[in-house]
């Protein structure tokens, strides 16, 4: 019908009704031949354009009905411009995730109602902001609008339609936040019902053609217009993610998701290459114009490109990314053994058929269902005795002051430290005798065992320095400078030496107690390790008047100095 | 044992079954009962005989999940969608499609394979805004399967909505008024669906994220696989029927 209204040189067409031949232009207006695909074809765009412009209608109602709140204290604002603010902030917020919060869109509107009403006041601009975000979320129950309109198909029918431009949204922290709809980034884009990257091409081929001609604010306008494409790719593709997470069979991979990950990837890099060239022609716009307010635009123009830019690298790294979930899942899921007995795949089976059905048609299964998987509900039988007996029970007796208060036992809750103080004390004592001279743990065993310091047990004495002793043994260094602390500390290593009780000059009274010493020393084994104390500070001082590259272990990572 | 003696014993395990937060691991009795349940044939047949009578199926009898019962229609032992939500009563076929839809997709978050439900070790950790945001993608999808059909409802038959557009258009949240959840927010209703499975034992909470993260029991999987085995006949089987009246 369309290629007929189009021929413009006489030809021939055989119209399909009766087989005659007919030679265009015919005599007198022409009236193109019924036909069924014809009537479909205008009906559809008759209710496409009627919901589209349904879209429009809350900001309509807005507008309407603004001197009828608050006794008209609003009738001095433009609303609707206020509600195209709130779509835009929040759709400028939505990314992979998440939307804007309600007190941030009503912040971004208020700069905007104080330039409409200078006079109102701050409270009167956020009232103004606050009825307009809540309109635009909707008011009813459900929180939709809903219109009708006719559908002529086959017979005349009034359909209603339902829809919504801001929705809440909750977040993992039960934060509420908002998103808009694809209904309100068709309103706001202006683009109705068009397909996502032609849409994004053409929007980019004119941002380019219009900064040749240094028509910078309706080039800023494109930009905006690609960054909103830009989002729906990325929201696209985060929910085909979500769904290959759960079951790889519910998503069609190969023919549906791995093409438009390819497509939008070779999309993504001409993208990055389209706007590099447009930043390069604006710069060069910027620093040849001569206006100030030009110069300004282009600077604006600038940030908005580079947003985008960064949207593209995102969206790119998550593309990149999705393969391998694509792999990891597959890996998870495909390589497990099949059901034995016939089993209906819950999701396919059941769930989305049921999704397709009427409402009227899909209560009757969902309701048995709901009934079915919660098991068994056991009745409670009530027993007349039972129950005779438990009304005349005497009801319980409620002392004014209640219960006795009983008096709580109180316990300190010191640490249950396994050494008691007096041996924290005397192994402390042995080791402050340790200085920069190292010293061997069998001198400082001994002299411990022989420490006199009542009440501690010299056992035990002995037991906490070897303890303390292994502590320092090989002491992180580098956390410790980075943490920027320099006090000095001890080190503790070994040079292979076995641990022996070593022989002091055996006076004859001391035999019994060097018996007794031998004894004890048998508890402990392994290398005689060698203590001493390292002055970090000075340490570090010498590394720093030394090369830097002489002693890199001695050096502080972080920059903590 | 007399027949009488085995016979209260047999009942004994039934009334296991009808407490279904009570596992066998928590009672030496219950144990021993599902222990004879799985080792005699005599006994076990006991057991289905009395449950039968009862209006009971057995479905599975296991150490882990005890006596998993299923109530026909006509037990005194079926529940009914109005005993969980007062408000969702026969007329109001909106609500009473969310609250079933609901369970329906926790079963398919919970089993998105049929192999999963034949898995011992499959215990999967299901939030509630999983399942929000399932059958939003599912309405999604569906959206553009049906990008080219007319699919908003007469406006004198409202029940002739498709089921997913009434779940796309119902809010998720919301933050309007004083900040209580909204009873119709679709958040809410999985949460309510999840307090209900917890309620008959097939659920537990493992944390408060994401709207709260919950696990099955071996019990639910039992009942989900009765529910999903091919030669078992319900109401649903009639949406496959590819004769049924569309709408």
């Amino acid at each position: 019908m369309v290629d007929q209204f189009d021929n413009t040189s006489p030809s021939l067409a055989l119209t399909e009704g009766d087989g005659q031949l007919m030679l265009e232009p015919a005599l007198g207006p022409y009236a193109a031949p019924p036909t069924e695909a014809a009537a479909a074809v205008a009906d559809q765009a008759l209710a496409r354009r009627a919901k589209a412009m349904a879209c429009t209608l809350p900001l309509h109602h807005l507008a309407a009905s603004r001197a009828r709140v608050r006794d008209g204290a609003f009738a001095g604002y433009t609303v609707w411009e206020l509600a195209f603010v709130a779509i835009d902030t929040v759709t400028v917020q939505m990314d992979f995730d998440r939307g804007a919060a309600h007190e941030a869109v009503i912040d971004a509107i208020v700069p905007y109602a104080r330039a409409q009403a200078p006079n109102a006041g701050e409270d009167e601009d956020r009232a103004v902001a606050k009825w307009v975000l809540d309109e635009l979320i909707g008011t009813t129950s459900n929180r939709e609008f809903s219109i009708e309109y006719s559908d002529f198909d086959a017979e005349y029918v009034r359909r209603s339609f339902g829809f919504q431009l801001l929705v809440e949204r909750q977040a993992p922290d039960g934060s509420i936040y908002l998103r808009a709809t694809d209904a309100a980034i068709n309103v706001l884009v202006g683009a109705l019902d068009t397909d996502v990257e032609s849409a994004q091409a053409a929007a980019e081929a004119k941002l380019e053609n219009l900064v040749r001609r240094g028509r910078l604010s309706e080039a800023q306008y494109a930009a905006q217009q690609a960054r909103y494409r830009t989002i729906q790719l990325g929201e696209q593709l985060r929910q085909d993610l979500a769904a290959t997470r759960r079951n790889l069979a519910g998503v069609d991979w190969t023919g549906e998701i791995s093409p438009r990950l390819d497509g939008a990837l070779a999309h993504i890099a001409e993208r990055l290459e389209v706007e590099r060239r447009i930043v390069a022609n604006i710069r060069a716009t910027r620093d040849e114009a001569d206006r100030p307010e030009l110069r300004a635009q282009a600077a604006g123009l600038l940030d908005l490109l580079e947003d985008c830019q960064n949207r593209h690298i995102v969206l790119q790294r998550k593309l990149m990314e999705a393969r391998q979930v694509f792999l990891g899942e597959q890996q998870r899921q495909v390589f497990a053994p099949p059901a034995s007995v016939r089993l209906r795949d819950i999701a396919e089976e059941l769930l989305v058929p049921v999704l397709k059905l009427s409402l009227a048609a899909a209560e009757p299964p969902l309701v048995d269902f709901f009934e079915r998987v919660l098991g068994p509900r056991p009745q409670r039988i009530g027993r007349l005795s039972a129950m005779v007996r438990a009304l005349l029970a005497p009801s319980r007796e409620r002392e004014q002051l209640g219960a006795e208060v009983v008096e709580p036992e109180l316990r300190d809750l010191s640490c249950d430290e396994r050494f008691p103080e007096g041996v924290r004390a005397a192994a402390a004592t042995v080791l402050e005798g340790v200085g920069s001279q190292p010293r061997r743990l069998s001198e400082l065993l001994r002299e411990a065992l022989q420490s006199r310091v009542a009440p501690a047990e010299p056992a035990a004495v002995a037991h906490l320095l070897a303890l303390l002793v292994l502590h320092s043994y090989s002491p992180e260094l580098a956390s410790q400078l980075r943490a920027g602390d320099e006090t000095s500390l001890l080190m503790a290593w070994t040079d292979g030496v076995r641990l022996e009780l070593a022989s002091k000059s055996p006076g004859s009274a001391a035999k019994t107690e060097e018996d007794h010493l031998a004894g004890e020393f048998v508890r402990f084994f392994g290398d005689d390790l060698l203590i001493g104390r390292l002055d970090l500070a000075a340490a570090l001082h010498l590394a720093r008047a030394e090369d830097d590259d002489l002693v890199p272990s001695l050096r502080p990572a972080g920059g903590a100095r | 044992m007399t027949v009488a003696e085995d016979t209260g014993r047999a009942a004994q395990l039934v009334a296991f079954g009808l407490r279904p937060k009570l596992r066998p691991i928590e009672d030496a009795d219950y144990l021993e009962l599902v222990r004879r349940y799985r080792q005699q044939d005599g006994f076990a047949g006991a057991v289905r005989a009395i449950a039968d009578g009862m209006g009971l199926d057995v479905l599975d009898v296991t150490e882990a999940a005890g006596a998993v019962l299923g109530a026909r229609d006509d037990s005194a032992f079926a529940i009914r969608l109005e005993d969980y939500y007062r408000r969702a009563r026969e007329t109001q076929t909106r609500r009473r499609v969310l609250h079933g839809l609901a369970q329906l997709a926790i079963a398919a978050c919970c089993f998105p394979r049929p192999e999963d439900l034949e898995d011992p070790e499959h215990a999967p950790r299901v939030a509630v805004t999983d399942v929000d945001e399932y059958l939003r993608d599912l309405c999604r999808r569906l959206d553009e399967q049906h990008a080219e059909e007319s699919l908003d409802p007469p406006a004198d038959q409202l029940e002739l909505e498709r089921a997913w557009r009434m779940y796309a258009r119902q809010p998720e949240a919301t933050a309007t008024g004083d900040m209580r959840a909204h009873e119709g927010a679709t958040r809410q209703i999985v949460t309510k669906a999840f307090d209900a499975l917890i309620e008959r034992g097939l659920m537990r909470q493992v944390s408060d994220h994401l709207g709260g993260i919950y696990q099955p029991t071996r019990a639910y999987c039992i009942h989900v696989r009765e529910l999903s085995r091919e030669d078992v006949w319900f109401e649903l089987d009639r949406v496959r029927n590819p004769d049924a009246p569309a709408w």
